[in-house]
């Protein structure tokens, strides 16, 4: 089956079955290997990408539901400047991401960066319990969410001056 | 997995109503089709010869199915509503023990992807929200589409059997249907054993200081739901607040059910179980 799609903003056509998993295609077929699939049943985040801005384990993700959607990996997302004020701001408050969940993590805030609504901690505690990694404290994770949704909206105030 | 040949023969259909659905699976030979639950694919060859899969139905996009609808005396959910949708959209209008049971299931990135009728229809895993749809009386309307497209309702108690789902080939579930109804006191909780979650939920309601409506089921990891009619129906037109004897003998009879009936819960969670119980009545 040809399933039309667009991967990190580029248009796929794919020969694929539709009982595949998004995780297997996008490592196997694309060689992007920042979605990890360890459990393969959405525990571990470690295979979150976001499917039209909503994150979700690409583990459990079927391919027959992809079509016509927009999927987001790290490998696109590393590379927006959103992703660097994130990297900065969560960087000065001390947060550092191992090497098993930063790819999960770092897709799960950058999808709460760009919502910017105001967050409560119960919020973000809620939103980062899909990624079971303890690397990181999660006040100084919290802090550093909130402090990048201010300086995102300050740089988009700016830009419009 | 289908083979080279069958993958590029295999035609994608999406279709936006639910006739169109029917329609296509009344004169396809053989379909494979595609729901977004943990199942996630279900495969039916009709036909006697085995000819390669001709198409791929995805029923995600029909309207029918993905809606929350609120009439003057039930809720009718759709069964391929996500559940973050369905809580965002019935926050404030949903039961609460049932907001309760869905926060309950997954992480928040798998409640995204995860439907409220793959969650029933999932084995091992619907345990809770399945104990708060028995309690609140909640049926799901079945169609069948090889007999003249048929409805007929279920209570939900009666959708499995010891066998598992009780859906004979040809039956789809279109809609959860719940009565929409106000408890004045509503519980759940759930605890852990050796992996597995058992949950316990109640709902009561009072009418001039006596209870006039009571109800509890225990949801363990297999497929049945444990409801005790005689207690409920013995708590009923008790009067308000209840004195501690009482409670103490209704905790007994409800000690004595895992003595009797229900023997393979530990004793850690037979005594959890009580507690909570116990919880639910000192809360009337």
């Amino acid at each position: 089956m040809i399933i039309r799609f667009m991967l990190n903003n580029m248009k796929k056509n794919l020969d694929a079955d539709p009982a595949d998993k998004l995780s297997d295609v996008l490592r196997e077929d694309f060689g992007l290997l920042s979605v990890n699939s360890c459990c393969n049943t959405g525990r571990c985040g470690g295979c979150t990408v976001l499917k039209d801005n909503i994150p979700v384990p690409a583990c459990m993700v079927r391919m027959f539901s992809v079509r016509n959607s927009n999927i987001l990996t790290y490998e696109y997302i590393s590379t927006t400047k959103e992703f660097e004020t994130i990297t900065n701001v969560l960087r000065a408050m001390g947060c550092n991401f191992c090497d098993f969940c930063k790819h999960g993590k770092m897709i799960t805030v950058y999808s709460l960066v760009m919502n910017s609504t105001p967050l409560s901690d119960k919020e973000i505690y809620e939103a980062l319990s899909g990624n079971i990694c303890n690397c990181t404290d999660f006040q100084s994770m919290a802090a550093g969410i909130r402090l990048a949704i201010n300086a995102i909206k300050r740089g988009k105030r700016a830009e419009r001056r | 997995m289908l083979n080279g040949d069958d993958k590029k023969k295999l035609i994608y259909y999406t279709p936006d109503n639910l006739n169109g659905l029917i329609k296509t699976m009344n004169t396809c030979r053989s379909y494979r089709l595609c729901f977004d639950d943990l199942n996630s694919v279900d495969i039916l060859d009709r036909s006697p010869l085995k000819t390669p899969l001709t198409k791929a139905i995805y029923p995600g996009y029909i309207t029918e199915l993905s809606a929350l609808k609120r009439s003057e005396r039930f809720f009718e959910i759709g069964p391929e509503l996500r559940i973050n949708e369905l809580l965002k959209k019935g926050a404030t209008v949903l039961p609460p023990i049932l907001i309760r049971a869905l926060t309950e299931c997954g992480t928040p990135n798998v409640r995204n992807i995860l439907t409220i009728g793959g969650l029933i229809c999932a084995p091992k895993i619907r345990n809770s929200v399945f104990a708060a749809l028995s309690i609140l009386n909640a049926k799901v309307e079945i169609i069948s589409y090889t007999t003249a497209n048929l409805r007929f309702l279920v209570p939900i108690q009666q959708l499995f059997k010891e066998e598992g789902l009780s859906l004979l080939p040809g039956e789809m579930i279109i809609k959860i249907r719940i009565p929409y109804e106000e408890y004045d006191v509503d519980y759940y909780n759930e605890i852990q054993d050796k992996g597995t979650v058992i949950t316990f939920v109640g709902t009561a309601s009072t009418f001039r200081g006596t209870i006039s409506v009571c109800k509890f089921a225990i949801g363990n990891w297999g497929d049945d739901i444990i409801r005790e009619v005689e207690i409920e129906n013995g708590l009923v037109e008790q009067k308000l607040p209840i004195p501690e004897k009482i409670i103490e003998g209704w905790s007994e009879k409800f000690a004595s059910m895992f003595t009797e009936k229900y023997t393979s819960f530990s004793p850690y969670v037979q005594k959890s179980l009580i507690n909570m119980f116990n919880e639910f009545l000192s809360r009337l």
